[in-house]
């Protein structure tokens, strides 16, 4: 086992470190063929445009692929696009830049570019905007900002009310117009001992309350903020509209399947479709799992926004999503990107991958015959009708947390990720807090971050 | 009491004891197993036993994601950062315990602050300090702080069986003419194997399972590694719990067949004295 | 080859070395630090550095990783320990690395003693009972929570098909408390059980027969050999394994989020939140600075207390 047959030449000091050194070598060289070499190393001539996309739809992804080797033929640009998990929007974009390595190409949500153009992060968009026409997108959907558009719409993702409408025939029910018709439909529809329920609605910490259970707030006529960004939510006038909404969401939670603080996107998205819940707060992502999962459902089901406490306007909650450019040595080559992009329609394209869901924000995506004759599209043309009516504000508020205080601000994004909100909800369903003190303790968070810009 | 009658009680509290420990620990991933191949009806409806089968759940998250790439990198990777680590570690351990300089239990202490900072804090400023020598978004980035947190473990428990290693075998190495290199990689090693390959198997684990240096230093979809793939899953609309489990159970099948395969050595090598204080 | 045998003495560690004096000396320090070196910068580069950054931005006030830092020295300290919510995340910590801890070492040992008895399958109970450890903590978390589900997980689904109503896993305060603790206790309990089965392992055979020459019965020699043997292991698995569940982020983020509201929320996960929610950097590296320090401050407690390893 030992070898005492070697030289004592080995032994000596200066072939100890020679042999330590060789280990190195042969060490550090597998490891560097195993990882591959710097990046710098290769550093191409041509731009190389970085596209982050938190949308992970697989069609989506397959699209954008697909797009980036047509754009690579045509325009002879790399383009490279990096897929993140929804969840870790925010913690890879801020590091990213901290790190000196910012996005190109950003397809993520709204409030989300305010905070950034907010940090001087972002190109610029109005020019683009001006091109295609300022009339051309609907009620809200643009934000502008220091006087100029940030970010470029491609999809209102209203969060409306999915519902049955078979069931609805079966019992006789109606499109309920005000809170109290609301409990009545629910209650109607409630059979906890056969595992179904009246609807399924979040409640919990996160994004799918703040988007999918605030439509209740704005129907009430709820606001955060006047115009000079005093919280007014705890004001003589708006307290008890919250108040009023916050009783009423205890009522209706008791419709829902138990646990309403867990109900996650996963619940409101399969409950559904599974039969489950005779109603679900989602949008047209909903359809597709309705297609996808239990076709039989695609005649049986309808859509409807929130009612309003006393009749009266309706709403829906605006949860938009677009695309940024960055502000980065290639913003040049992006834009040339960008226009290539609108230029050759493949905007449509892109929304067309999850049809029913990415609802246009322009008017003329409507009138598109490549938009309009897409297969679910058509089939599903009723549905369709009724989301374009949610862009008429005489009949529907579009409300958001987005839209508080008088234009965009880094505040929003604020609302969102503290959840002062779902916490409201929260402390209400676990009775830890009475609707009015929730209401207070809410006003005195929002106070502590709000700044005025 | 009669002593047969003790006997037999006592084989079946024994009995019991045992089947109740299996299930405590194996019941969970044998419900994950057979949760990620049920078809989609009887997850809501469960039954204990494994029911009608389906491989839709597998088929949705192959689709889904890009399952094969994610466990090529994180077998590289963990493969790579059990090696340098061994391979840095071994050294240090023998130095601890058998040479006499100044400041190494202060050091060894130190690198248990590793464990002691969230660990997306730290990933932060790596993170940044890699952006700027140009090596982010590579494996070599991933396997150099995967290294950091499996080090602290890794000199810990190489320590122990260096410990336990009598002198006297080395010692007579040395008067044969074996230098310390020689008698570290001819001696001590083979014997110490068993032992080693538990050293193996908990530096595989804890780079197989990093989420968070993945999630901040990789930014290409080809480098990504397989927990940050599941939390892509948990993201996407379409992913339900069947194909959850089932994306679990796939991340899970090599590390429970090396487990397996090495839980002999393993069993062998923790009695050969990991565990001193 | 020689074989390595364990002595018929109980575990003690390997005898102190004589120094070796004289030329060689030097040249094996150089080996030495050597064999130090590449450790050491790892450490340094990958993990020193880092934590002094993160203690450093503890002394401004950002709120992005893209704003621009203001100097505020302690201010954010005294914030932090001023805020109840801070103390109430605290004792959170102490109370789960408290329960944790202490459930780890009943059952890790009580599973030790039983996979040390003589059985036929020995070997396959005892990598049984080890596999939860070597599940990555992602797939531990869906796991439970497919089986905590409120309404289609296995375990309601059978407390219901029994008459008791399901209860809320991760959104009533004692459930919550309930699942943190108990899928935390699933999780790392055989890293406990292994290590009292290896040091069980290690007593002789033959102390155990002379004690029982002498007339000593089995709980007697639980009590005066089994015990004193665990006792050494006991101290260092407790400190360990305390320092590790009062810093545990991943599997209480995972599972409850801390929630509902604040009711499972621990130091990590306050710091966590205020990094990457609350806009609030400087406050979060204070918190997990401070977490650092009454770690660090406790582990040097525990060397005061139990010097180990300075003899070897």
């Amino acid at each position: 086992m030992s070898d005492h047959q070697s030289s004592p030449a080995l032994y000596t000091p200066m072939s100890r470190r020679r042999l330590l050194r060789t280990l190195g070598a042969a060490g550090g060289a597998t490891l560097l063929s195993a990882t591959g070499l710097p990046r710098q190393i290769h550093a191409a001539k041509a731009p190389t445009i970085r596209i982050f996309n938190n949308e992970t739809d697989p069609d989506t992804i397959a699209f954008l692929k697909k797009m980036a080797t047509d754009y690579k033929a045509e325009a002879g640009a790399t383009v490279k696009i990096e897929t993140v998990p929804v969840m870790q929007t925010v913690t890879k974009l801020t590091t990213s830049i901290k790190a000196g390595k910012p996005y190109d190409f950003i397809i993520y949500w709204t409030n989300l570019a305010i905070q950034l153009a907010e940090e001087g992060q972002l190109a610029p968009l109005g020019e683009i905007i001006k091109e295609v026409g300022v009339d051309d997108f609907g009620p809200r959907a643009l934000r502008k900002f220091k006087d100029d558009y940030w970010i470029y719409p491609y999809d209102y993702n209203f969060n409306y009310l999915l519902y049955r409408k078979d069931w609805f025939a079966e019992k006789g029910l109606a499109v309920p117009n005000d809170w109290n018709e609301f409990l009545e439909v629910c209650k109607a529809l409630n059979d906890p001992k056969n595992k179904q329920y009246a609807l399924t609605l979040p409640f919990g910490n996160g994004v799918h309350t703040n988007w999918g259970n605030t439509a209740f707030l704005w129907a009430a006529g709820v606001e955060f903020y006047d115009d000079e960004w005093n919280v007014i939510l705890d004001s003589p006038d708006i307290k008890p509209r919250v108040v009023k909404t916050l009783e009423f969401l205890e009522k209706v939670s008791q419709y829902t399947p138990p646990g309403p603080l867990e109900t996650s996107l996963k619940d409101m998205l399969i409950n559904f479709s599974n039969g489950t819940s005779a109603m679900t707060s989602y949008t047209g992502r909903a359809i597709h799992t309705i297609e996808d999962r239990n076709p039989e459902l695609a005649d049986k089901y309808a859509i409807m926004s929130y009612p309003g406490p006393d009749g009266g306007k309706r709403a829906v909650t605006y949860g938009d999503d677009g695309f940024s450019i960055g502000k980065t040595s290639n913003t040049e080559a992006t834009v040339d990107f960008f226009k290539w992009f609108l230029s050759t329609e493949r905007l449509i394209d892109y929304q067309l991958t999850v049809a029913l869901h990415y609802q246009p924000p322009q008017y003329s995506t409507y009138k598109n015959e490549k938009w309009r004759s897409n297969p679910l599209i058509q089939k599903h043309w009723e549905t369709i009708e009724v989301m374009m009516d949610f862009m008429n504000t005489d009949k529907t508020l579009v409300g958001s947390i987005d839209f508080q205080g008088p234009q965009a601000s880094p505040n929003h994004a604020r609302i969102m990720t503290s959840n002062v909100i779902p916490k409201m909800y929260s402390q209400v369903l676990l009775k830890k807090m009475t609707p009015s003190q929730a209401v207070d303790a809410a006003a005195k968070e929002i106070r502590e971050f709000t700044t005025r810009s | 009491m009669n002593p047969t009658i003790w006997t037999w009680l006592r084989r079946g509290i024994l009995g019991i004891l045992i089947v109740g420990v299996t299930i405590y620990s194996l019941f969970p991933m044998y419900w994950m197993v057979i949760s990620g191949i049920r078809e989609e009806r009887w997850l809501f409806d469960p039954l204990l036993f494994p029911g009608p089968y389906s491989w839709q759940s597998v088929k949705t998250i192959l689709s889904l994601t890009d399952f094969p790439t994610y466990y090529l990198n994180s077998i590289i990777t963990a493969v790579a950062t059990t090696i340098l680590t061994l391979v840095v570690v071994t050294p240090m351990a023998y130095a601890l315990v058998r040479s006499r300089l100044p400041g190494m239990m202060l050091m060894v202490r130190a690198m248990l602050f590793a464990y002691m900072f969230p660990a997306l804090l730290l990933a932060i400023p790596v993170y940044i300090f890699l952006v700027k020598i140009g090596l982010d978004d590579t494996r070599l980035s991933l396997i150099l702080t995967h290294s950091t947190f499996t080090m602290p473990l890794g000199v810990w428990l190489m320590w122990g069986f260096f410990k336990n290693f009598p002198f006297e075998v080395e010692e007579s190495a040395f008067i044969d003419g074996c230098s310390r290199i020689k008698a570290i990689y001819r001696i001590i090693m083979p014997l110490t194997l068993p032992g080693m390959l538990t050293v193996v198997l908990f530096l595989f684990i804890l780079s197989w399972s990093d989420f968070v240096f993945s999630l901040i230093l990789i930014t290409s979809d080809e480098l990504k590694t397989l927990p940050y793939g599941l939390a892509s899953i948990d993201d996407a609309y379409d992913a339900n719990w069947g194909e959850l489990m089932a994306g679990s159970t796939m991340i899970c099948m090599p590390l429970l067949l090396l487990f397996a395969f090495l839980s002999k050595y393993f069993i062998r090598g923790l009695s050969m004295g990991a565990v001193k204080s | 080859m020689v074989t390595l045998r364990r002595s018929a003495t109980l575990a003690t560690p390997a005898p102190v070395q004589p120094v070796r004096v004289g030329p060689l000396e030097r040249r094996e320090r150089k080996l030495f630090l050597a064999f130090l070196t590449p450790g050491a910068l790892l450490a340094i580069g990958a993990l020193f550095i880092p934590v002094f950054y993160a203690i450093q931005l503890s002394f401004y006030h950002t709120e992005s990783f893209i704003d621009t830092p203001e100097f505020v020295g302690l201010g954010n300290y005294v914030r932090i320990f001023t805020d109840p919510r801070y103390w109430e995340a605290f004792w959170h910590g102490l109370f789960y690395a408290g329960t944790t801890v202490f459930l780890q070492v009943v059952i890790g040992i009580a599973i030790a003693l039983l996979l040390h008895q003589e059985f036929r399958g020995r070997n396959w109970l005892r990598s049984a009972a080890l596999a939860p450890y070597i599940l990555p903590t992602v797939v531990v978390v869906y796991i439970w929570k497919w089986l905590l589900n409120l309404n289609h997980g296995l375990i309601n689904v059978g407390l219901e098909s029994i008459g008791i109503t399901p209860i809320a896993w991760f959104s009533s305060v004692v459930g919550a408390w309930f699942s943190i603790i108990f899928v935390s206790v699933w999780y790392w309990t055989p890293f406990v059980t292994i290590t009292f089965l290896a040091a069980l392992q290690s007593i002789s055979d033959d102390l155990y027969d002379a004690a029982a020459v002498d007339g000593a019965n089995s709980w007697q020699r639980l009590l005066h050999i089994t015990l004193p043997v665990l006792k050494p292991v006991l101290v260092v698995i407790i400190m360990l394994r305390t320092i590790f569940m009062f810093n545990k982020f991943d599997i209480v983020w995972l599972l409850t989020s801390g929630g509902p509201l604040t009711s499972t929320e621990h130091l990590p996960i306050l710091a966590y939140q205020k990094t990457f929610d609350m806009f609030d950097i400087g406050g979060g590296t204070a918190v997990a600075t401070s977490i650092f320090l009454f770690l660090t401050l406790l582990i040097w407690l525990y060397f005061r207390l139990f010097p180990i390893e300075e003899m070897d």
